[in-house]
């Protein structure tokens, strides 16, 4: 229980300083959320002073960070200054649908990327062993955004099998019941597609390399001499016991798809937190920055509790220390 | 046995947030005749606050233009001077004082709310007060100054009063402002404005209702069928929000969209072989331009070593290929530029006299002014300053920084180093205002055919640059002739104190006009419209239209609950 505190405790303060990094980097970094403003060759330099004001800008950076922090407590994160809604609805429309699209592709990226690498595994030097190797290195190694813009021409555009974008289905008659989810599955399938892809080579990798770690093990020999057959010695006793990688990667899963998510929204339209924070980066909305990024650690250090859990879960001896 | 229970309540919950962003509303049939059809517009940025106090850029304002409604529309010609060209929209019909210090409105009386409730004059009264107040901080409110007050005779007549006679003061009265709902609004703290509901979810008197937006996503218009200048053929305008401005292009070329506004030319071909698609090109409301900074960036006081000579200015200017690098860069979606303005501004001037693109001629006047390649390194000096400067160029926009690329190499040729540096937009932006650059690739969009900008971005005040002009450039005649220009009320005598003024700075070249970009649209072809306008297209919207036998399956989605009420 005090090492679950401990990990809530240090999850916090993790989530606290990468925060206030966020909040003085952006504000120090060139240019300022009024940009786009002074574009405008009839607006006055007066009016957006005044704009700097309201927004507490005109204040130096220690006094704008007491205050922030103030109502960040209070669940206040600030008003943006792009559309001037709080952050907090920004986010609460935006965290629901990036959740949606890593809670699809988490599970199928770890459960495609575990099977493959049971496979592999299971005939290790195999020509199948090398061709996915090879496949999934490859996939691997490709700039997801470069991944989703081929998956969005091919599929979307030049076939013609899913939408290019998110939310037009209610323009179809799919806008609600089975027809909607249908339509809604279809949006989701090739951002999904982009993120497993990417992940699956990782997982395949570190699945196969644990379970011919544990395979030449004295348990695993025991169990073939007791004539158990082959594929139970596998899933059920070599498996069992090469899952440990598997939840730190989990673990580790979570900002690696956050990130990955920033740059699939972007190519598929999708309304989520990575739209919302490049959005945010790109025209300097201090305050909405700041909150995807207090938002996004918080999400990395629960998906890290998660792991460990299950890693408590998983492990007998970790419960035992 | 724990996982077998938590795997159906995993998926339930997946279910339940898949359920959870679809939509339950059910569509109607498409109309008959001209009227019905949807209209999907793809924009490759999120609108702003919908307020038209704060709607300041184009994503936001072709939302609150349809949703809202002005006295009088200014017409496709952009005229801002007197009332040509304006159409009548809240306001039937008005007329002048006899000292022209006033313009009296006459409301439409069947002008409504989105909501039922009347539009008074009690209305505009409140939406005039409410953009002069500084408090509120309106975007408007700087356009207001030469306004005095507004009253309101009866319920129906509006009279806006002017401080002093001024040839755009129609324009101000009746042309700038949106009109806002005070019985909405007037409860509101000022101050507390931006955060207000109608900031999301707008509710006006225009010819579209809002219905709904889906955050970063998409914004649903739909006809009002209540409309008191009759309703808009189209039953609905979505604005769908695209990540990027190729996943705009996609879902244009994929049929998912109807209309985009920025095509690139390497697009144009794709849109020519789709058969769904045609091609507008539009001559766009802005002008690019090689921006030289006149100040040294380390000591505004001091002339910049290279650019703070005029005869200096003339000659590079002469050694930029302006032709060459429009074709080179946007094939035909852009023209040469010809000075401070865009063609389609009603003062514009094309008979100017232009600094002639003549290499030798550029070469033998830097050689005359003392820079020459003395130690033989392939670049110019004069007095051991080499003739080099860096170039800001902003990474949003590719064309520019192709355009870097071709004039670094063209000055190169003439002994000019050229070092391009490509930053974010926003420390350009940066850059600019502080004045720490040496050149710069810039551009200035017009909302509207006024020439009043011109102070603000090539003017300057008491001999100090104007808050835009960012280069420094300073000229007494150039002043005198805008100032003189704008105050101007004959047509004729207008245009020839801008064309002295336009004059004066060509040949002051404080920067190379290159080039004024032409807007490519890619517009499905089921659609029939009146030609599209060099700003503020949407305006128009109202009159598209698409006939019942050419309707495609989004088109029968007919009107949402919410329009036909």
């Amino acid at each position: 229980m005090s090492r679950a505190l401990r990990r809530v405790v240090q999850g916090a303060a993790v989530a606290a300083l990468v925060t206030t990094l966020a909040f003085f980097l952006i504000r120090l970094a060139p240019g300022d959320p009024f940009a786009t403003l002074r574009e405008n060759p009839n607006l006055s330099p007066a009016t957006i002073d005044d704009l700097r004001t309201r927004f507490g800008f005109d204040q130096p950076l220690v006094v704008q960070y007491a205050r922030y922090v103030r109502r960040a407590l209070h669940g206040d994160l600030g008003i943006s200054v792009g559309t001037r809604r709080p952050v907090t609805e920004a986010i609460g429309d935006a965290l629901p649908r990036t959740l949606l699209l890593m809670g699809v592709a988490i599970p199928l990226s770890f459960a495609a990327g575990m099977a493959l690498g049971v496979a592999q595994a299971a005939r290790p030097r195999s020509r199948f062993d090398r061709i996915t190797r090879a496949a999934t290195t490859l996939l691997y190694a490709q700039p997801s955004f470069l991944l989703a813009v081929v998956l969005l021409l091919v599929f979307a555009a030049w076939l013609g099998l899913f939408q290019t974008t998110s939310g037009l289905g209610f323009l179809y008659g799919a806008g609600s019941g089975w027809a909607g989810f249908v339509w809604r599955v279809r949006e989701l399938t090739l951002p999904v597609l982009t993120l497993v892809l990417l992940t699956t080579g990782a997982v395949a990798r570190q699945q196969r390399a644990a379970l011919l770690e544990v395979l030449p093990e004295e348990f695993v020999r025991t169990a073939v001499a007791k004539g158990a057959a082959p594929r139970a010695v596998l899933l059920r006793h070599a498996l069992r016991n090469a899952m440990l990688p598997m939840v730190t990667l989990l673990g580790l899963a979570f900002p690696a798809l956050l990130g990955g998510a920033v740059f699939v929204e972007q190519v598929f339209s999708w309304p989520g937190m990575g739209r919302l924070l490049v959005d945010a980066a790109a025209t300097r909305d201090y305050f909405l920055l700041t909150g995807c990024v207090l938002v996004g650690s918080v999400t990395v250090v629960v998906g890290s509790l998660l792991a460990d859990l299950l890693a408590l879960l998983v492990d007998p001896r970790q419960r035992a220390s | 046995m724990r996982s077998r229970s938590l795997r159906p309540a995993g998926l339930l919950l997946l279910l339940a947030a898949l359920a959870a962003c679809t939509d339950d509303r059910q569509p109607a049939d498409g109309g008959a005749g001209d009227i019905g059809g949807t209209l999907v517009l793809v924009v490759p940025a999120r609108p702003g606050n919908l307020l038209p106090l704060y709607a300041d850029r184009a994503q936001s304002k072709q939302i609150t233009d349809l949703v809202y409604e002005r006295l009088a529309e200014i017409g496709p010609g952009l005229n801002t001077v007197g009332e040509e060209g304006f159409e009548p929209r809240l306001a039937r019909s008005w007329e002048w004082s006899d000292d022209s210090l006033a313009i009296t409105f006459h409301l439409d009386p069947a002008a409504r709310w989105h909501d039922g409730t009347p539009v008074r004059a009690a209305d505009v009264r409140f939406t005039f007060e409410l953009n002069m107040d500084s408090t509120a901080q309106s975007v408007d409110r700087e356009y207001l100054a030469a306004i005095d007050s507004v009253t309101t005779p009866d319920s129906l007549t509006v009279t806006v009063w002017a401080a002093r006679r001024t040839p755009e003061q129609f324009y101000d009265a009746a042309g700038r402002l949106s009109i806002l709902p005070r019985h909405l609004l007037a409860d509101t703290p000022r101050g507390q404005l931006t955060e207000h509901a109608l900031a999301s979810s707008p509710m006006g008197s225009g010819p579209f209702r809002f219905v709904r937006a889906v955050p970063n996503q998409l914004v649903e218009l739909a006809a009002d069928t209540a409309y008191h200048l009759g309703r808009p053929p189209l039953d609905r305008v979505v604005i769908s929000i695209a990540g990027t401005p190729v996943a705009a292009t996609t879902q244009l070329l994929a049929g998912d969209a109807d209309v985009y506004e920025a095509l690139r030319p390497e697009n144009m071909a794709q849109v020519a072989k789709t058969s769904d698609l045609v091609a507008r090109i539009v001559p766009a409301a802005q002008y690019s331009f090689l921006l030289f900074n006149l100040r040294a960036p380390d000591d505004p006081q001091r002339p910049h070593p290279v650019f703070g000579d005029r005869a200096t200015r003339r000659a590079l200017s002469m050694l930029v290929d302006r032709e060459g690098l429009t074709r080179a860069v946007f094939d035909s979606l852009a023209v040469v530029g010809v000075g401070p303005f865009p063609r389609v501004l009603p003062v514009a001037d094309t008979t100017l006299r232009q600094i002639p693109f003549d290499v030798a001629r550029g070469e033998a006047l830097l050689d005359s002014l003392g820079w020459r390649d003395a130690d033989g390194d392939g670049v110019r000096e004069r007095s051991g300053q080499p003739l080099a400067f860096t170039l800001t160029v902003p990474s949003s926009s590719s064309f520019r920084m192709r355009m870097g690329e071709l004039l670094q190499r063209q000055l190169a040729a003439s002994g000019v180093k050229v070092d391009v540096d490509v930053v974010e937009f926003n420390v350009m932006g940066s850059r600019l205002m502080s004045g720490h650059f040496d050149s710069a690739l810039h551009q200035w969009a017009l909302g509207d055919g006024s020439p009043a900008g011109l102070q603000a971005t090539w003017g300057s005040v008491d001999g100090q640059p104007a808050t835009q002009n960012y280069g420094g450039y300073v000229s007494e005649t150039f002043d005198a002739q805008v100032d003189s220009g704008l105050a101007a009320f004959d047509k004729a005598e207008r245009q020839a104190h801008f064309s002295r003024a336009f004059q004066t700075i060509l040949d002051d070249a404080p920067a190379v006009w290159i080039y004024e970009p032409r807007q490519p649209f890619g517009i499905h072809a089921r659609f029939q419209h009146p030609p599209l306008r060099p700003a503020s297209w949407w305006i128009d919207l109202p009159r598209w239209s698409v006939p019942a036998d050419k309707r495609i399956e989004r088109d029968r989605a007919g009107l949402p609950a919410i329009a036909r009420r």
